[in-house]
């Protein structure tokens, strides 16, 4: 077996709708960035203007090859801040997103679950900072991308689901740093080679011959 | 000269395209951990979990590291098992008060919060990364 870590690329960064009528808000961003230390997922009401984030995570998994079967993955995001008066669930789930953080990647809240596989799930209520907040597997494992990269994008539950916040309900996440620091966004992959069965037998080898009629 | 002066001449480099200098960044940060072992093994302790580092090597993709380890004194055989363990551009800054790298912390309406000190310190970024790890894969 392998145990790959791999750190998120550096174009990481949040999307963000922003209305005074929350459907609104929920329909597209306003703005997105892909640049500061911090990203962001959740909502947050603060009169008279509502905040929807969508935090967005890549990893470049290429590394593990489509000859390795994946037998666990971890998300590990790094608690910078937690805003989550109102506690709720961070979904994490598979998306193609831009790999640099455009208003273009934030996905309307009405379109979730959709096509967008929920990967894991993190619960607010046990967010910490200062410390990796480690999410929980729903479909990760089978949806890391052997050859290419791994894209997630992260939101709240609450925020699928249309209610909206009544003051602040979201958590700040450190984002990926070019030198690297302690609390990258981090995805643990363990692997091991996929196993082949041996033709070792005369029986099967005649078989593979042609020569069994 | 820092590693982060490496790095910040491959970002400066105008010869490079994007690729290039992902890749040569990632070698930086591969060699920054294997140039920071002392004389291997290597024993360290973080919380209740002793780790050595028992061999490393490193190509342009990952510093790979052959690991044992030991919980409260009782030794992890599935630690060994799992490995290699491999890291991927790992990080060299840790997050230290009296550091000289400044990370500004902004709010979503751009207001700085607060700023917080790093330093270049690539082994005990390996020490932190690779405790968390095994932490991580053998849940």
């Amino acid at each position: 077996m392998t145990v790959s870590t791999f750190f998120a690329g550096t174009g990481d960064g949040y999307a963000e709708g922003q209305s005074s009528t929350y459907a609104t808000a929920r329909g597209a961003a306003a703005t997105a960035n892909s640049a500061g230390a911090t990203t962001f997922v959740g909502q947050s009401f603060a009169s008279p203007t509502y905040f929807l984030d969508e935090c967005f995570e890549m990893w470049d998994t290429s590394a593990i090859g489509d000859r390795d079967v994946v037998n666990a993955a971890v998300i590990s995001l790094w608690g910078s801040a937690d805003h989550s008066t109102t506690d709720f669930t961070i979904n994490a789930r598979l998306d193609a997103w831009s790999g640099t953080a455009v208003t273009g990647d934030y996905i309307a809240g009405a379109s979730f679950p959709g096509s967008f596989t929920l990967l894991a799930t993190f619960a607010t209520s046990g967010w910490t900072t200062g410390a990796y907040n480690d999410f929980t597997d729903v479909a990760l494992t089978g949806n890391v991308n052997k050859t290419g990269n791994t894209g997630v994008v992260f939101t709240s539950d609450r925020f699928e689901a249309g209610t909206a916040p009544s003051g602040n309900e979201y958590v700040d996440i450190a984002s990926a740093n070019t030198a690297g620091t302690t609390n990258d966004p981090k995805l643990v992959v363990t692997h091991s080679p996929l196993k082949t069965r041996s033709l070792r037998s005369p029986a099967r080898q005649a078989i593979v011959r042609g020569s069994v009629r | 000269m820092t590693l982060r002066d490496d790095i910040a001449a491959v970002l400066a480099d105008g010869s490079l395209t994007e690729v290039q200098k992902r890749r040569a960044v990632r070698l930086i940060r591969n060699q920054g951990w294997r140039d920071a072992l002392p004389a291997l093994p290597h024993t360290f302790t973080v919380g209740q979990y002793a780790v050595t580092v028992l061999a490393v090597s490193v190509d342009a993709d990952k510093v790979s590291l052959t690991l044992s380890a030991t919980r409260n004194g009782n030794p992890l055989p599935k630690v060994a098992a799992l490995g290699p363990w491999d890291f991927y551009g790992p990080p060299l800054l840790v997050q230290d008060p009296a550091g000289d790298v400044p990370i500004e912390i902004r709010g979503r309406d751009g207001t700085l919060v607060e700023t917080r000190m790093f330093a270049e310190r690539p082994l005990q970024a390996l020490r932190e990364q690779v405790v968390h790890t095994v932490v991580a894969a053998l849940r």
